[in-house]
């Protein structure tokens, strides 16, 4: 009987054990948030999600404890703070006190070293994305063309980013170390290539986006984020004007704005948050892929209730505002109700309205990141330096009465020169807080040479350069101790318009060589 | 039929003492089948009087005349019994039930840690103890044990306090120890724990013990015994509370007051304009000068009733007899007194077949500061039974629910009161004031306004979190979080065959964690959106099931009582599943509609699960040869799905030793007068780690989901490292204890540990487009030595005499960083360093040494900031000083000596301790300090410590510290000067207790009555007075809620 009874436990543990040793796949675990790598490009509906990730990058908000880092236009906002346009009210929270200082150029720490991490983030998933795409069974040639299209114009554009901060102007250091290039995966750390071999790969890359959306034969875009042929078009007039190629970059400047319209006067001063006929590529963020803080108009609008609320806010220039004769910014010109003229409450005098809460609240809006009047300012640019002054005069004009009824750009300038320093005065003017003054400085620098003898074009002397610093209250932000900024003297190179590389890139690629 | 042999006689040897004999009686001895049991040791209980039943379980003894009456039977692998004659002489029967080897309590996988000689290094802590602490969280009672280091982060009432054992071990895998209650691991929070539940806590630190858990015990084992119930006559009804009070431990920083801070600010703006060229330093400021600086750098706040231009002498002296218009301390009006009172009551009994253990506690905080508090209700019970003599089952159930009203800690967050109140200029009141000094009122509810630092009516726009007030945070918004933890185990042992035990074990923990925050619409993060409630739901359960097999053998050489020998096999199969889901909902009607379903827009809201499966066998085996020499080992081989089927698999096991060499012969004629106890322990195991948090794929390739606008879209996120492995730690331990003279107990351990393949992440060149993989890289080495002396000093031969026993722990551990990644195949330097903004990782240091620019001074002349380049000479910047190469390595955070002192005293009913915790040597790096000696701190509105009125300025050239200067940013950089010893001396606590005498107690029908008094955190000396210097492991200040003292008075009453 006992032993019986005993028989049946040992069974029964017997049992037990066995049912307690796991099956084989217990261990087999896979996340319910990320998606395993293989299953991306099994299909051309993966490989256009890989697009469409792309196309969250550039407002992708990352979660690195920084305040000035939320894609595309934190580093917009980053640069226009090194530029002259923006003075600050204050110094807030303390967020982009340092950039503002130019701290991380020095130091090519953050956040500036986010420029890096941003485009080359960048630049590895449209790698990933050109090494796969011929893999993928099903999908079309045109399909696959498309996709390799906006893989290669994201690439261009990240290269073009970088090449453009990490090193002096391409005109005069066409030879000296870029950034390296990766064209497909890995993960091992690349040297520098010289810049002449960075800007071939940005304009071969454009060129074949080109081709690929002529060869697909449609257009792609079903969304303002979606990149198609303007926007390739846009960045080749970007590039070639950067070059100081002004003839590629007026034709480009031209195609690329051909099918879209200038912003009427409701739309320039509504606020800049719904896109628009003009508006040639751009995001549309939800209030899910915002935040309250870390965005844009945070840091700009007062009354989104962010960082321009705690006391940092945006200014325009006084010099900019102020000193410009009537008829070329006119006091009709729409443009002026960008700014307050004087304090409104809480709001400070010349403080911007220009970019504003689409709804209290919310943080739902839209980003431009290419507008069509910044092709009309390139194309009259180009043609003005060109000599082809009546050409860039009405190219000027049609642009500007749009904003000024009372605008006449034979007034504004008399001669090619004054007719260039007109155009970048509009510039600065209509592109005010978009990003572009900073690398704009830095491409003029070499004008002075170049239109043999017209050094006199740079307009800012010292004085003005340092006016943006000065606070509402009086008090500045310091330079940074050894950055007192040289008059733009050609052939004088500025250690502040060249940002060091980041030092975790120095640490971790035995390839990279610093900026010294 | 049962043979236990006769040799049992050896338990009883001796009988000596003849007594008067009142005659033979007799009897048999059976088992619980009836069968009789040969060789049962029969005892006349307090006599020498034996006898052993023989082969038919027969046996005769006598009893003494006038003696005992009571019988005590004894036989291996019996329950001992007991027997009252009576006037009984013959026929009597004995059942006798086998003896059930309980395999829960202080076993672990069938190690008993409780025997003597147990090579284990632990540090226990008992229910007596414990019960002198007034702390809630249990964690906080091993603050003595030798080579525990435990920071107060987390001061906020409910939150549990992070802990190192040994040293720094892991780099990103966790460094906590282990929590293991009863023998099951778990997963919830300490502070969902009620402290009177357990019977002790035990600290283990060495590989026999942690390497049984071999998967997760490198970074050593808290173990935690729940109280039974223990048989008695009548249930055991136990009933404590205590009510007191917590209050503020720490001292203010010295901040500077307002006039101080105005002539700062004075200096500050007259330096902008000396250095503008718009003004001569030597001129005063003129009264438009001052009105400017008034208006726009301190945002137009005046705190006197004086015209701006009558405030300052021509020295740029506030002048005296001024009276101010509003005294409002932020730092007062946030903290308060707060209230704590902690009622639990428990009920126990047992008896032969069952026993149970049932508690109800409830706990309340009220914190220090103004709307924190936490609330705890716990319930526990414990319930045993041997359900036949051959089969056991029991079942622990406990749950516990806690809510936690907070505030976030993040450093330099306006709605954090400990930045903003400790930090925010002394001239900005936390109310409106009008010209005259009058409180400003809301004119519907006449309640005093709140400044909310923007005020375009008067003109002014506070530098410091405009629009912000942290005390109407902490007032409107509603920052919570409730935790359910629900724990079952339950288990199954049943006694099969001969010598063996099988043990079926399942755990379960359910843990519900939900965190409320709830903005405010009148003002601050909520109003632009008419107020926003977001929500967090976690919800885990953790499944551990566990089956063993155990073997004591009893034939043989075993059954002599010479060889013991026990040995275990199990396996376990353990299972996390993680379940989040969270939604930010905003636009209210009004304040009093809170839940997500009155708000009108779905700001986000989303969803995810992970999953964490561990499989693992293991094998243990105890031997001994006459308790004088012991001997173990355990085998372990652990699966996890963190990582890749390949690498997923990683072998832990420990050897172990001691012995008990007090009872040896040789030692017995020397030592007999002095020597009690002896013995020396020696271990060595692998353990491991793989305890990467959140982070539970980390070997899989692969892309995260980045939708664009209402588009799905993907991103690439990571390689994945399918090499990735098991993180593993070697501990080699060596421990003496010694007892001497019946009064001193010393135990002195020695350790090396190590850890290799540190679970960290290896860094990838950031243009290869991702930050890098987990990898395994590095090793660190943590050696030590850690030291319980303990001292019965003075005893008393009366039971109520005066007594006085202390305790003291010493512990001394040198880490050092003794491998690092290596990024290049070509050159073993590479990448062999991290430097960070203030500290080192490198071959030789140790973990978070301090590499910093060394500070030299003021340069006399215009108050610059100096420091010293590699060559000795100094610089006033900063970017050359902060090279790499004029960087000097400071010292390390860890301390050179960590102790405490326990002191116990005694005296008729009257019981007194109190405990020293201190550290010596280690440096900390002020940061707090530092960001108050920041040059531009008026520009943003911050306050300055007192020190900074010895800075240069115009009116004190001779000053001995750099200068105030709204534009400069090299002054205040990171360097030496911040560095602080991390020294200190704490009263820890006291406790004070009357126990009234039993013959009182009689008359109240109770069994026990004790009052008593604790406070706990009493008092702090450290390097700067101020100062939370056990804050952080790494010795960084940041802005947490810091440690408070708390005094409780207390009443504990038996039934």
């Amino acid at each position: 009987m006992s032993l019986i009874k005993k028989g049946l436990i040992a069974s029964a543990l017997g049992l037990t054990l066995g049912l307690g040793a796991c099956k084989k796949d217990f261990l087999d675990r896979v996340p319910s948030d990320q998606v395993v790598i293989d299953s991306v490009f099994n299909n051309i509906d993966g490989a256009r999600a890989a697009i469409q990730g792309l196309n969250r990058s550039m407002y992708r908000i990352p979660n690195d404890g920084r305040e000035e880092t939320f894609g595309q236009k934190g580093i917009d906002l980053m640069l226009d703070l090194m530029g002259d346009d923006i003075a600050l009210s204050g110094t807030g929270a303390g967020w982009h006190v340092e950039v503002a200082r130019y701290t991380p150029m020095i130091s090519g720490g953050a956040p500036l070293s986010y420029m890096w991490t941003f485009n080359y983030g960048i630049i590895n998933n449209a790698n990933r994305i050109l090494f796969h795409v011929d893999e993928i069974k099903d999908g079309t040639e045109e399909e696959k063309a498309i996709i390799k299209a906006q893989a290669k114009t994201y690439r261009a554009y990240a290269y073009f980013a970088l090449v453009q901060h990490y090193q002096f102007p391409y005109v005069r250091h066409r030879n000296e170390p870029g950034v390296p290039i990766y064209t497909e995966p890995t993960r091992e750390g690349k040297a520098r290539s010289t810049v002449e071999e960075v800007y071939k790969l940005i304009i071969d890359d454009l060129k074949d986006a080109e081709e690929l959306f002529d060869f697909a034969g449609y257009d792609p875009r079903s969304h303002i984020s979606d990149i198609n042929k303007s926007v390739t078009q846009g960045l080749l007039a970007r590039v070639y004007l950067t070059k100081y190629d002004f003839t590629n970059a007026a034709d480009y400047a031209r195609k690329a704005r051909q099918g879209y319209n200038l912003m009427t006067k409701a739309q320039l001063t509504g606020g800049f948050n719904l896109s628009n006929g003009e508006w040639m590529w751009g995001s549309s963020l939800n209030d899910e892929q915002s935040t309250p803080y870390k965005s844009f108009l945070s840091h700009m609008d007062y009354d989104a209730q962010g960082y321009a609320a705690l006391g940092m806010q945006k200014l325009i220039n006084r010099f900019i505002w102020r000193s410009t004769p009537e008829t070329s910014w006119g006091e009709n010109d729409i443009r002026r109700e960008w700014f307050y003229a004087s304090r409104e409450g809480s709001k400070a005098a010349l403080s911007q309205k220009k970019f504003r809460v689409r709804t209290k609240g919310s943080s739902a809006t839209d980003l431009s990141y290419m507008r069509a009047s910044e092709m009309y300012l390139i194309e009259a640019e180009a043609e003005a330096i060109l000599g082809n002054e009546p050409l860039a005069r009405q190219v000027l004009q049609e642009l500007i009465e749009i904003r000024n009824s009372d605008y006449d750009v034979d007034l504004a300038a008399a001669d090619q020169i004054e007719l260039i320093k007109e155009i970048h005065l509009q510039r600065r003017i209509e592109l005010w807080g978009e990003g572009l003054r900073f690398l704009d400085i830095k491409r003029q620098l070499y004008y002075g040479p170049i239109l043999n003898g017209l050094g006199g074009l740079v307009v800012y002397t010292e004085n003005e350069l340092g006016s943006h610093r000065e606070l509402a209250g009086g008090s500045s932000l310091a330079f940074y101790p050894n950055a007192t900024v040289a008059p733009f003297i050609s052939g004088i190179v500025n250690p502040l318009f060249r940002s060091r590389i980041p030092g975790s890139e120095i640490e971790t690629n035995p390839n990279m060589e610093q900026n010294l | 039929m049962r043979k236990v042999l006769l040799s049992v006689c050896s338990l009883v040897l001796s009988a000596h003492l003849l007594f008067a004999q009142s005659g033979p009686i007799t009897g048999v001895v059976k088992d619980s089948n009836n069968e009789p049991i040969p060789g049962v040791a029969v005892k006349v209980k307090n006599t020498n009087i034996v006898a052993v039943t023989d082969d038919n379980g027969n046996f005769t003894i006598n009893l003494p005349e006038g003696g005992s009456k009571v019988l005590q039977f004894q036989g291996i692998g019996l329950a001992e019994t007991e027997y009252s004659v009576g006037n009984k002489t013959s026929g009597i029967e004995i059942s006798m039930s086998t003896k059930v080897r309980e395999l829960s309590g202080v076993n672990i996988y069938g190690r008993d840690l409780e025997s003597d000689g147990s090579p284990v290094a632990e540090y226990k802590v008992t229910a007596e103890q414990m019960s002198k602490r007034p702390v809630t969280n249990i964690a906080r009672v091993l603050d003595a044990a030798p080579g525990i280091v435990i920071t107060g982060e987390g001061g906020q009432p409910g939150n549990t306090p992070e802990m190192h054992v040994r040293g720094f071990g892991s780099l990103s895998a966790s460094s906590a120890p282990l929590i293991v209650i009863d023998g099951s691991i778990y997963n919830g929070s300490l502070s969902s724990l009620n402290t009177n539940d357990y019977e002790s806590v035990s600290l283990l630190k060495d590989a026999t013990a942690s390497a049984l858990y071999g998967s997760r015990g490198a970074n050593g084992v808290i173990l935690l015994t729940s109280k039974r119930g223990v048989k008695s006559d009548k249930p055991n009804i136990n009933f404590d509370a205590q009510v007191g009070f917590v209050n503020r431990m720490l001292p203010e920083m010295e901040t500077v007051d307002q006039a101080e801070y105005l002539e700062l600010a004075y200096q500050a703006h007259k330096r902008q304009l000396v250095s503008g060229g718009s003004h001569s330093a030597d001129n005063p400021l003129t009264d438009a000068q001052i009105n400017q600086m008034f208006n726009s750098l301190l945002g137009g706040y005046n705190p006197y009733k004086a015209d701006p231009k009558d405030i300052f002498d021509e020295n740029g002296r506030v002048k005296d007899g001024l009276e101010l218009r509003y005294t409002d301390r932020w730092m007062d009006e946030i903290s308060r007194t707060g209230f704590r009172q902690q009622y639990n009551v428990s009920i126990s009994n047992g008896d032969d077949k069952s026993d149970y253990y049932f508690s109800l506690g409830y706990n309340s905080d009220e914190g220090i500061i103004q709307y924190s508090s936490f609330d705890r209700i716990t319930t526990k019970l414990n319930l045993n039974s041997r359900v036949t003599d051959w089969l056991r089952t029991g079942v622990n159930l406990t749950g516990n629910f806690q809510e936690q009203r907070n505030f976030t800690s993040q450093s330099n967050a306006y709605i954090n009161p400990f930045f903003s109140a400790q930090t925010i200029g002394p001239i900005y009141p936390v109310y409106r004031y009008d010209n005259n000094g009058d409180p400003i009122l809301d004119p519907t509810t006449g309640e005093h306004l709140f400044d909310f630092g923007d005020n375009p009516d008067e003109g002014q726009l506070r530098p410091f979190g405009a629009n912000t007030n942290v005390l109407a945070s902490l007032k409107y918004d509603d920052r919570h979080n409730n935790r359910y933890t629900l724990r079952g185990v339950t288990y199954l042992e049943a006694t099969i065959l001969k010598d063996f035990i099988a043990r079926v074990d399942y755990s379960l923990d359910y843990i519900n964690y939900t965190s409320s925050n709830y903005q405010n619409s009148k003002f601050g993060d909520g109003k632009p959106v008419a107020g926003r409630i977001s929500k967090s739901l976690a919800t885990q359960t953790s499944h551990i099931f566990r089956q063993m097999l155990s073997w004591k053998p009893s034939f043989g050489v075993f059954g002599l009582g010479e060889h013991s020998l026990s040995a275990t096999v199990a396996h376990e199969s353990s299972f996390d599943n993680i379940k989040n889901t969270n939604f930010s909902r905003t636009g209210f009607v009004n304040e009093t509609f809170r839940e997500g379903d009155a708000a009108a827009i779905n700001e986000r809201s989303g969803s995810s699960i992970d999953e964490l499966a561990i499989e693992s066998f293991l094998g243990v085996l105890d031997y001994n040869y006459q308790q004088k020499y012991f001997v173990n080992a355990s085998l372990r081989r652990d699966g996890t799905s963190r990582f890749s089927e390949a690498a997923r698999w990683g072998n832990f096991w420990s050897v172990g030793a001691s012995w008990d060499i007090a009872k040896e012969n040789f030692m017995k004629r020397p030592t007999d007068k002095w020597l009690d106890a002896l013995r020396l322990k020696l271990s060595y195991g692998i353990m491991g780690n793989e305890n990467l948090g959140a982070d539970y794929y980390a070997w899989v390739p692969n892309y995260f989901y980045a939708a664009n606008g209402t588009t799905p879209g993907l991103l690439f996120n990571s390689w994945g490292n399918p090499n990735l492995r098991w993180e593993s730690q070697y501990m080699l331990n060596v421990g003496i204890e010694v007892a001497a003279l019946s009064r001193f107990v010393a135990a002195i351990d020695l350790y090396d540990k190590g850890s290799n393949d540190l679970l960290y992440v290896r860094p990838y060149a950031p243009s290869t487009g991702i930050g890098g993989i987990r990898d395994n890289v590095g090793a660190l080495s943590n050696k030590g030595i850690e030291v319980a002396l303990t001292g019965y000093i003075v005893e008393s031969d009366q039971s109520d005499g005066f007594r006085y026993n202390a305790q003291l722990n010493l512990s001394k551990n040198w880490n050092k960083v003794t491998k690092m990644q290596n990024t290049d195949p070509n050159d073993p330097n590479k990448g062999d360093t991290i430097i960070g903004g203030i500290d080192i990782m490198t071959k030789g240091l140790a973990v978070g040494t301090f590499f910093l620019p060394e500070y030299a001074g003021v340069d006399p002349a215009n108050g610059d900031e100096l420091w010293y380049l590699n060559d000795g000479t100094t610089t006033n910047d900063y970017a050359t000083a902060s090279l790499i190469e004029n960087r000097k390595v400071m010292g390390s955070p860890f301390r050179d000596l960590e102790g405490a002192m326990i002191n116990n005293f005694s005296y008729k009913n009257f019981d007194l301790s109190f405990q020293f915790n201190f550290g010596l040597g280690g440096k900390y790096y002020d940061n707090f300090y530092q960001s108050l000696m920041q040059p531009g701190n008026i520009q943003s509105g911050r306050t300055f410590h007192k020190d900074m009125m010895d800075a240069w300025a115009y009116n004190n050239r001779e000053g001995s510290l750099p200068r105030v200067d709204n534009s400069n940013a090299n002054i205040g950089s990171h360097s030496d000067r911040w560095l602080i010893t991390a020294s200190f001396l704490k009263l820890q606590n006291i406790n004070f207790g009357y126990t009234v005498p039993s013959r009182h107690l009689n008359s109240l029908k109770l069994s026990s009555l004790r009052i008593y008094v604790a406070a706990d955190n009493v008092w702090l000396l450290a390097g700067r007075k101020g100062v939370d210097i056990q804050q952080d492991f790494f010795g960084v200040s940041s802005m947490h809620y810091f440690p408070y003292r708390s005094v409780m008075f207390g009443i504990n009453l038996g039934l």
